[in-house]
């Protein structure tokens, strides 16, 4: 797959619709689109151009709409094309076939985003965002995605790396060329910047759960005592028939889930079996199975009726919403237990729904739909930081030694870099020297 | 006629530590040179070691070289560098007395039986079947030989600028040599320009000493040679003074008739030795650059302008000195200049110096590109060294980048490109912990002995020294009483000790010296018998193996990774052209410098992360 070859594959899902898009990218791309229009003058630069497409047997099969990207003006960075036909499966086929036959191969699941980072057009933060940007299932996720597929994460990892190298440079300067004994403004400098450094490295460090959730959606569980009405919630929540309810204690038995989202925050809504002392196999089995959702969940929905207590908890640390139900037969007045925190809900004609689903949103911590910030969203960035947050707090004990061993800092500096290289790149000794040529008077 | 094994071109310090070493591997060494009596002349400062560079001639001493001996017994004054900072960039410098220092290598080298030296102008190589055959001289004769290392300098095709003049010439006052660079190029050799430069020479008596800051060597001085054992130098002054605002008004004004900025030279020339005119220009700000005034002999009228390097005209140079107090009334003996010179990009050669394309044929020194005496020296002493085991049939000597300084210059050498005079700075090592000045010795002796450069008494020697290191640092694994400590550890402001404990740890804590512990953990070693820079050594080794554990062991971790990438080594016959999924530049770099394994490769400067995972697959592939 890295030997340069042409690679081609349909860009949009299998089934009918109105258009399908295959693409083609390779050095043999601009051959394989003449054979397949029948020697016609090739589409201008990016310019989408109708042409007959050919079998091999030279019969026209289809009017197409094709785009034509030079190298290195591209997706990919190689000669790529757009073939945008009509939507049949059957002829999408033929189409990709015909390719095949004219010098392309099939190409592997992700090849047309490795090509992409292999030469040079995204960075590796890029390239991972590419496939959370086609998973993203909320619009916080899309737009998370989208900020870092422009690059603004790989920003942030940017000014963390300009920030390390002028502390870098000031240390090596000092060690390498400047013949001074001392220098009274050396270690407020450092320690200013280490100390800002740090602080940044923090913040994004922090931002990893965030991140992940955003794109793995919360865990939110409902859970509580059996026939306290906890499916009925679950549609309600979710406006769905997604799951069986009846009077009839226990008829939840397996655990069910439904992705959806709340303002653009996305959440898979878990449906449990009711808790309870149980000689049912299989109700005993979908109890084992609620505790383990519980242990995970972000946000615990305990659910109650005027008839069945709250059930208590022993998690700690994970938010718990309680919800009291069937509001609609109870004759507590919700207005006069408003203080008391609990959801008065009626699952059953949905009052109360929309303020629980605000709750929700709030207590997940998520402010406003248009959640704007960056956060790290993979575990190797997630690692490369926290390494390089490592290695920042052994520099500050350095720092704060006396006399202070600049040698050693340079050692834990490396590491750091190194933390962020993992993300970005090989950082190389000239790249300090130049950072030490760019801001220092040196010669004797 | 003579027959020769080994022809080695210039005498310089590359040239004269490649002859030393092919000398020792018992070869016939020819050292042809334009002129005899110049040979080992320091073209520029009168000085050796610095920064980084007294590394070098430590690691040159260990591996049997001349440099670091010479020194000593030329030294005006000694002074070990970074002594406040980390002990891996303590380094040691000296300046010397530039005729006693050519005098005495001069003398080694014609008492050196197995080395001939002639005066000549080597034009021509004899090629037969991609090997090396022969020298030609300008006079048409041709020397027969198996091997010729190139350590031509500053000389091939050099130009002189001073302001708007032009002089060919390859130092001031000698001639340029012509001829190598055209046939080597016609042979299908790269070649560069690059620029150096040097500062002005001062009559002594022109300048009011009064109005001057002293500076001296240290008290206690550390030599540079284990061979030195009679070491007692003198400590003469140099001195400083600083330029001021009229005289930077009068070099900016004439800027543009300097032949840096003129546009008359091509070369690149060293950004961390910049012309004063670029210094006052880049650096606007700095209101004055301090100049140091430097004896190029001892009782010289003669003095080095160190920090005034410039390619200004002669007339600009004496009015803008003038401005500066103490030199009011400065009289020049020779102004300072630049020199252009031609270079043959090191990547064209493998890690033991010998071209990729011509067997037996070695280049060293600054027509690799460097610098400096130190790392010219350097390079000659692998290049010769190597030329002669070539020959011989033997083994070469390859160092790592763990192993030494030198390891380091040739390895960045083989794989970076040359934009300007290569240095060497402790940055470029990334395992600077593990290459400290004081522990040479331990790194390069046995590689030495079984490079047959050292004879067995004097590693001998060294395995001595080096077993009372490890006997010392043992001894630590021994308790100390809380009340043996307690004054030493009030007196650095650490709490005292509970209990007793490994001296080890306690001499880990900072402030705390071996010379606080208590001496009976060290009864019956004795190392009385040698002189006082080498017991400190010991003790500051033994310093540095406990206070220093944790980071030299990381260190070591790492090098252990990258002697396993290292390990990768890239078949010869691989196509980098033909892998598209290169990045353009990737590819040319890679086919050029065709690296060995993929360690190099990884180092090569514009081949990114993305063309090593590509050549990694293919490699991976291959197999």
């Amino acid at each position: 797959m890295i030997t340069g070859d042409t690679i081609v594959a349909p860009a949009t899902p299998y089934g009918m619709s109105g258009l399908a898009v295959v693409r083609i990218s390779g050095p043999e791309t601009k051959n394989i689109l003449a054979g397949l229009t029948g020697g016609r003058t090739l589409p201008g630069k990016r310019k989408a151009s109708l042409r007959s497409l050919l079998n091999t047997d030279g019969e026209k099969f289809e009017e197409a709409l094709v785009t034509l990207f030079y190298s290195p003006a591209s997706y990919t960075g190689e000669d790529l094309a757009e073939i945008s036909v009509h939507g049949n499966p059957f002829l999408v086929q033929q189409t990709v076939d015909i390719i095949c036959r004219l010098g392309a191969r099939l190409a592997e699941p992700g090849e047309f985003t490795q090509r992409a980072f292999l030469n040079g057009r995204l960075d590796l933060i890029q390239a991972e965002s590419v496939a959370a940007l086609i998973h993203s299932r909320s619009a916080a996720a899309i737009r998370l995605n989208y900020r870092h597929l422009r690059g603004d994460l790989s920003d942030s990892f940017n000014n963390i790396k300009a920030g390390l190298m002028k502390l870098i440079g000031r240390v090596e300067w000092w060690l390498d060329i400047s013949e001074d004994e001392s220098d009274p403004e050396m270690m407020p400098f450092l320690k200013q910047a280490l100390a800002d450094l740090i602080a940044e490295v923090g913040l994004l460090v922090d931002t990893f759960s965030t991140g992940k959730k955003i794109n793995e959606g919360y865990l939110v569980v409902i859970a509580g005592e059996p026939n306290v009405g906890k499916s009925t919630l679950m549609n309600a929540l979710t406006g769905t028939d997604r799951a069986i309810t009846s009077h009839i204690p226990g008829t939840t038995r397996d655990t069910l889930d439904y992705s959806f989202s709340i303002e653009g925050i996305p959440i898979t809504l878990v449906d449990t079996a009711g808790l309870r002392e149980t000689d049912d196999l299989l109700e005993t089995k979908g109890i084992e199975r609620t505790r383990l959702h519980l242990d995970k969940a972000d946000l615990i929905l305990n659910v109650c009726d005027e008839i069945m207590p709250f059930v208590p908890h022993d998690r700690i640390g994970v938010p718990i919403v309680f919800v009291h139900n069937k509001s609609d037969i109870s004759e507590i007045n919700i207005k006069n237990r408003a203080e008391d925190k609990i959801h008065y809900v009626s699952a059953l004609n949905g009052d109360g729904i929309n303020t629980l689903k605000r709750t929700i949103k709030t207590t997940l911590g998520i402010s406003g739909a248009g959640t704007d910030i960056l956060a790290l969203t993979t575990a190797r960035q997630h690692q490369a930081l926290v390494k390089c947050g490592a290695a920042l707090k052994n520099t500050k004990e350095l720092l704060g030694q006396e006399p202070p061993e600049l040698e050693l800092v340079s050692v834990e500096l490396h590491d750091a870099i190194a933390g962020i290289d993992m993300i970005l790149g090989k950082t190389t000794p000239d790249e300090i020297l130049n950072s030490i040529f760019g801001s220092f008077c040196v010669g004797k | 006629m003579k027959r020769f094994d080994i022809v080695v071109v210039g005498g310089g310090h590359a040239g004269v530590e490649a002859a030393l070493a092919s000398a020792k591997q018992g070869c016939e060494t020819l050292l042809v040179t334009l002129d005899a009596r110049a040979i080992a002349r320091m073209s520029c400062n009168p000085a050796i070691g610095g920064l980084a560079k007294g590394q070098i001639v430590r690691e040159i001493d260990v591996l049997g070289g001349l440099m670091g001996e010479a020194a000593d017994m030329s030294g005006l004054q000694f002074k070990l560098l970074n002594r406040t900072k980390g002990r891996s960039v303590w380094s040691p410098r000296a300046q010397v007395d530039k005729r006693r220092y050519e005098r005495f290598v001069q003398e080694v080298i014609h008492n050196t039986s197995k080395i001939s030296t002639r005066s000549g102008e080597v034009v021509d190589i004899v090629v037969k079947s991609n090997k090396i055959r022969g020298v030609r001289l300008n006079s048409g004769e041709i020397i027969n030989c198996r091997a010729v290392v190139l350590t031509c300098g500053t000389f091939l095709n050099g130009i002189i600028h001073i302001g708007e003049k032009k002089i060919r010439a390859g130092r001031m006052g000698e001639a340029a040599s012509h001829g190598i660079t055209e046939t080597l190029v016609a042979r299908g050799f790269k070649a560069g320009r690059l620029k150096t430069g040097t500062p002005p020479r001062l009559l002594k008596d022109s300048i009011d000493w009064s109005k001057t800051v002293e500076a001296i060597g240290d008290k206690n001085p550390v030599p540079f040679s284990y061979r030195s054992r009679k070491f007692r130098p003198k400590n003469v002054p140099c001195h400083t003074i600083n330029t001021n605002e009229p005289c930077h008004e009068i070099i900016e004004k004439n800027r543009l008739r300097s032949s840096m900025f003129s546009g008359d030279v091509t070369g690149a020339g060293p950004r961390y030795c910049p012309s004063i005119e670029d210094k006052i220009h880049r650096f606007a700000h700095h209101s004055s650059h301090m100049l140091y005034l430097e004896p190029e002999w001892e009782d010289s009228d003669q003095i080095y302008l160190n920090g005034f390097s410039t390619s200004l005209p002669e007339s600009t140079q004496v009015q803008a000195l003038k401005k500066i107090r103490g030199l009011e009334n400065v009289i020049f003996l020779r102004p300072g200049y630049a020199i252009e010179y031609d270079f043959f990009p090191p990547a064209q050669h493998k890690q033991t110096l010998e071209s990729k394309f011509i067997d037996g044929l070695f280049f060293a020194g600054q027509i690799n590109g460097t610098s400096g005496y130190e790392e010219a020296a350097a390079q000659g002493l692998v290049a010769g060294l190597n030329a002669a085991r070539m020959f011989l049939g033997k083994d070469p000597l390859v160092l790592n980048r763990d192993e030494a300084y030198i390891g380091v210059l040739i390895d960045d050498l083989i794989t970076k490109d040359t934009f300007e005079p290569y240095r060497m700075f402790t940055s470029r090592a990334e395992f600077r912990l593990l290459l400290r000045y004081s522990n040479a010795d331990s790194r390069l002796a046995e590689k030495a002995l079984n490079a047959d450069i050292i004879s067995t008494k004097d590693f001998e020697w060294f395995a001595k020294k080096l077993s009372t290191t490890s006997e010392m640092i043992s001894r630590l694994g021994q308790s100390v009483e809380p009340q043996e400590m307690e004054k030493a550890l009030e007196k650095s402001g650490e709490p005292g000790l509970r209990q007793k404990q490994p001296a080890g740890g306690v001499l880990k804590r900072p402030g705390i010296s071996l010379s606080d512990l208590p001496p009976r953990l060290f009864k019956g070693l004795d190392i009385s018998e040698y002189p006082g820079w080498i017991r400190s050594e010991i003790i500051s080794e033994t310093e540095t193996a406990v206070k220093y554990k944790g980071y030299i062991k990381r260190q070591e971790e790492q090098v252990a990774r990258m002697r396993q990438r290292g390990s990768y080594t890239i078949p010869v016959d691989i196509d980098y052209m033909a892998m598209s999924a290169l990045s353009l530049e990737g590819r040319e770099k890679l086919e050029f410098i065709r690296p060995e394994t993929l360690a190099q490769a990884m180092r090569i400067s514009g081949v990114t992360p993305a063309d090593i995972s590509v050549l990694s697959l293919c490699l991976a592939k291959r197999t």
